[in-house]
């Protein structure tokens, strides 16, 4: 392989060259940490090496726009996390790859113990609040939907869904509720059939009912203030494992802190290392493992 | 008087707090003296680590031999471990000095002391001698764990010297030096030693150490005996691994020449990659062994049941032939992650263009990547005007820009369709594909394209406002009074924009009449955009103020400080890049950084006086912009105490990001003398892309100096420099000769 170019200040803002060439842009390898810095300081997020061409590709337009990598990285710098541009760098930066279903003990412990049991806990006119906290394309938070359908306890009772993720994409996406094949490797045929559609080009859209008690919202886990809407259980699996020590810490303290009285939290295998510090209860179901305030 | 009182710098020495030693060993490393170089060497047996790290490095920059004898000290002291440590950490990094006092710890009657030194072995740039001694010291060795020790300092030295004592000990049958003997062989990563390697795999004891080697090895000469164990059953990740080793080094001729050793290669691979709980590591090297095998179904299968540890990577290994069979792999799946790999494999490349049919995936992701690397002209107009009207924030931009490029070659009326399609969508309504398009008309001219963006102005979208005031500020399309107005949008960012674009036109010697620096004093303490983008403008609009504008910049906040160092490289002011020196030193990083890359345009004597010293700071994040800005000096400016430094740098360089800067640096500015630091780098296992592209950028400029290095070299520094000097001799023989 031959020497990389060199990346190279333009002389200046004027007439950008990069605007009117389809070259593409190289995102070098000291500007990318420039990347990797800045969002591991907003968000938390730790952006691996391998990523470095994910970001190429995806932000190649805009990196064009702003003259080259490094002057976009100048002008996302003084944005803030909630600005489009921002959103944009969080979009290529964050992979959304899951499915349905992905981890059918942690949807078992879910649907057969503790929403159960935090039903009961509220009372007859009591909602269960739920929160999916990097929910990526929502394929977790639309699964809950489907298992609580499943057990009966919806349409029946009230229950609220939020599914939160740092991607304004991947929450644009998941407003769809539209998934290919893919997504739904996990899913049975029977399920298929009963809880999804068909949508054009070979797609599933899940079925309106279904759908109708999830809401999305674009943020970073680190923008949740300590106080807001409780939940009765947060699902927050997969997500730890790629953020930055403090950020995992931080993220842990204001998770426990949104948590009912007697609210769960459930986490990824490997995330559960980072939660043995924290003021939480490890909680043993049949199925799975929870931390209980 | 006590010392103490003497010397405050000998009290927070011996302060019971430790963070006032640490302090102390870091201010001591400035006080020249034996007095403080004793006070050092007190502090290596520090009951804290970190006052130890501290004074370590301290007595790093001032290893001399009153610091190699107290090392040698250390080394013997069995009663504190962490002063041992101390002192042969001390004495790897001392050169030739250091490596004599370790040399001679080998003969020391404690097994320990013996331990410690061959662990600190052999230091940097080991030579033919040095193996010799160690050699020595591991046939006169009768303690086995010292034995060990030393068989591995043979490997670390990376020299070919080194693999003959190493077979032997492999003859000698004593299983635990022969382990050792393979990872040592495995380290000097010579490919010719595997065919000494592979009747080893026949021993159950050592096979794994063996396929461990093998796989450092790379050798394409195990290919085959690894395909016909692979094809024999054996399947665990440890032969996986050797036999993926040896295929990515194999040329394409010998891995046709064995697939028909593996008839079913495809269904042994794929029931690996469909056993979803198998090992990880061994699932992800059976996934790239079906691609490099060329097994028929590999591309579908990879994306099928992937990602692996390594995500989608597999597909990169995948041959040309293949690449319509891998993008209908990835068409298959509404996921972009598979499409984008496959977009990552071939951007910028020959055969992007290839990529065209992903326009048509689900999702915005791939569309949005594959407009902006496969070449605009190739791309229908109906798809790029499709693709703007979904009004999609990914892709609307990337749509834009390819229909505002100027490298379609299209004809005279496809490229007004273009523009006419631009100019619809910006004087429609709001949204990203509004924004978009008057980015994209920035680069174009006329009185309707001047008109859009006037009609922008007043929209109440202020992205649609701010991409207005950024195109009005090209060329002369919008008047000062026009972008000054903006000066008091209600968005911060139409705000930055206008700062922006008086810059601009500031830099290009159009100094907007009647705007004066001043002007932007006021936005300083605006919003954090418009206070970067005013820090910005200040020191573009400042004139022959600027100097002193930029010592007053650096008491503002960090963005509005780094901001307006940045803007003194696009002004080209080296009287202001040398106000900027004594930022390099500041605290906070990103203003270190901008102030070091304000000295691209310094004048020669600041530059040469700066730059080595950023190239040596503690944070890497500096160092590194200053490799970046030694590149980007006027090529007669570079001077030879900059390139010395970065020689310097090259050698003792231990953070892999920075290492990758010099090592670009190398290739722009190497010289003769860059040729040995760059040999120890080539010496490693693994070296990053950039130490190969250094070598063939240094073995075309000066051919004598790096064949010269080639013979002398390291195993692994040896072959680098071999493929190195080849590709630059076809280089120069393609290079057209002078008429």
């Amino acid at each position: 392989m031959g020497p990389r170019p060199l990346h190279r200040l333009p002389p200046a803002l004027s007439r950008p060259e990069a605007l009117v060439t389809t070259r593409p842009l190289e995102l070098a390898e000291t500007v990318f940490r420039l990347y990797q810095d800045l969002l591991r300081r907003r968000t938390g997020f730790l952006v691996a090496d391998l990523q470095r061409s994910r970001l190429e590709s995806r932000l190649g337009a805009e990196a064009r726009s702003a003259g080259s990598f490094y002057q976009l990285y100048g002008r996302l710098r003084n944005e803030p996390t909630s600005s489009p541009l921002f959103g944009r760098l969080l979009d290529a930066a964050v992979n959304g790859e899951t499915c349905f279903f992905r981890d059918p003990a942690s949807i078992r412990a879910f649907s057969e113990e503790i929403a159960p049991e935090r039903l009961l806990a509220g009372g007859q006119d009591g909602v269960l609040d739920v929160w999916s906290a990097g929910c990526a394309t929502g394929e977790e938070a639309y699964g809950l939907s489907i298992v609580l359908h499943e057990r009966g306890i919806l349409p029946g009772r009230k229950v609220r869904i939020l599914g939160t993720d740092l991607s304004p994409a991947h929450v644009r996406r998941a407003r769809t509720a539209i998934y290919g094949p893919q997504a739904l490797r996990a899913t049975s045929p029977e399920r298929r059939r009963e809880h999804f559609e068909a949508a054009e080009g070979g797609l599933f859209r899940l079925k309106a009912s279904l759908a109708a008690p999830v809401l999305f919202e674009a943020r970073s886990l680190l923008d949740e203030p300590m106080t807001g809407p409780a939940f009765d259980v947060i699902l927050c699996r997969n997500v730890l494992i790629y953020l930055s020590e403090e950020a995992r810490v931080r993220v842990i303290e204001i998770l426990a802190s949104r948590l009912k009285p007697g609210g769960y939290i459930l986490l990824g295998a490997s995330d559960a290392l980072a939660a043995a510090a924290s003021p939480l209860t490890l909680v043993r179901f049949s199925h799975d493992v929870a931390y209980r305030r | 008087m006590t010392d103490s009182q003497r010397n405050p710098l000998a009290a927070r020495a011996a302060d019971p707090d430790s963070t006032e030693r640490w302090s102390a060993a870091l201010a001591l490393a400035k006080v020249p003296g034996e007095e403080s170089e004793d006070l050092l060497v007190g502090l290596l047996k520090d009951e804290d680590y970190r006052v130890r790290e501290r004074a370590v490095a301290s007595l790093g920059l001032r290893f001399n031999s009153r610091v190699a004898s107290a090392c040698a000290v250390a080394l013997a002291d069995d009663g504190n471990a962490g002063h041992r440590a101390a002192g042969l950490i001390l004495l790897a990094k001392g050169g030739e000095a250091g490596r004599a006092i370790l040399l001679g710890a080998l003969q020391h009657p404690s097994a320990d002391v013996r331990i410690s030194a061959a662990t600190a072995l052999p230091g940097p740039s080991p030579r033919a001698e040095t193996v010799s001694a160690i050699e020595a010291a591991v046939r006169r060795e009768g303690d086995p764990n010292a034995r060990a020790s030393l068989i591995l300092a043979l490997g670390r030295t990376g020299r070919r010297e080194a693999i003959s004592p190493l077979l032997a000990v492999l003859e000698e049958g004593n299983l635990w030096l022969q382990v050792h003997a393979l990872e040592a062989l495995g380290s000097i990563g010579d490919p010719e030693i595997a065919p000494r390697l592979l009747p080893l795999l026949g021993n159950d004891s050592l096979r794994q150490g063996t396929l461990h080697a093998l796989a450092r090895l790379r050798s394409a000469i195990a290919a085959e005996p690894l395909v016909r164990r692979a094809a024999g059953g054996e399947l665990d990740p440890f032969l996986l691994a050797a036999a993926r080793a040896a295929l990515e080094a194999a040329p394409a001729s010998t891995i046709a020449s064995l697939r028909p050793l593996w008839p079913d290669a495809r269904s042994r691979l794929l029931a690996l990659l469909e056993d979803a709980d198998g090992d990880g590591s061994g699932r992800t090297d059976a996934a790239h062994l079906m691609a490099l095998l060329d097994v028929p179904g590999a591309a579908l299968a990879i994306v099928t049941h992937g990602p692996f540890r390594d995500g989608y990577t597999a597909l990169r290994s995948l041959g040309r032939s293949r690449a319509e069979e891998a993008l209908l792999a990835v068409l298959q799946l509404a996921d972009p992650e598979p499409a984008l790999e496959l977009l990552g494999a071939l951007r910028g490349g020959p055969d992007a263009p290839t990529l065209l049919p992903l326009l048509v995936h689900p999702s915005p992701t791939v569309k949005a990547a594959v407009l902006s690397c496969v070449p605009a002209g190739l791309v229908r107009v109906s798809d790029l005007i499709d693709v703007l009207a979904e009004d999609d924030p990914e892709t609307s931009l990337a749509a834009a820009l390819a229909l505002a490029s100027d490298e379609t070659g299209a004809p005279l009326d496809q490229l007004r369709t273009r523009r006419r399609a631009l100019l619809d969508r910006a004087g429609g309504p709001d949204g990203p594909g509004r924004t978009a398009a008057l980015t994209a008309l920035s680069s174009a001219d006329g009185t309707d394209v001047d008109a859009a963006i006037r009609g922008a102005l007043v929209s109440a979208d202020p992205s649609v406002r701010e991409a207005a005031v950024l195109a009005g500020s090209m060329g002369r399309r919008l008047g000062e009074h026009e972008i000054v107005a903006r000066l008091s949008d209600e968005s911060p960012t139409v705000r930055a924009a206008a700062l922006r674009g008086l810059a601009l036109r500031a830099n290009r010697g159009d100094v907007p009449a009647g705007v004066t620096w001043r002007d932007g004093l006021v936005f300083l303490v605006d919003e954090a955009a418009a206070a970067a983008a005013a820090g910005a403008a200040v020191i573009a609009l400042g004139g022959p103020e600027r100097p002193r504008l930029v010592e007053e910049m650096l008491a503002q906040e960090p963005s509005v400080r780094v901001a307006a160092l940045e803007e003194i490289e696009r002004t080209g002011d080296a009287e202001a890049a040398r106000s900027a020196v004594a930022a390099i030193g500041h605290e906070d990083v990103e203003t270190a950084c901008a102030a070091v890359r304000a000295l691209a345009v310094a004048d020669a004597e600041t530059a040469a006086e700066a730059l080595p010293q950023a190239l040596a700071d503690e944070r890497p994040e500096v160092r590194s912009a200053a490799a970046e800005t030694v590149a980007r000096r006027p090529e007669s400016e570079r001077g030879t105490a900059i390139t010395a430094a970065v020689g310097e740098a090259l050698v003792s360089e231990g953070d892999r990001h920075v290492l990758r800067s010099l090592l670009l640096a190398v290739a722009e500015i190497g010289t003769e003398a860059t040729v040995e630091p760059l040999t120890l780098v080539l010496a490693q296992e693994a070296v990053p892309d950039e130490a190969e592209g250094a070598a063939e950028a240094l073995a075309l400029r000066h051919p004598d100096a790096c064949q010269a290095a080639w013979t002398t070299a390291p195993a692994r520094a040896e072959r680098r420099w071999a493929r190195a000097l080849s590709t630059a001799s076809r280089r120069r023989s393609r290079a057209p000769r002078p008429s």
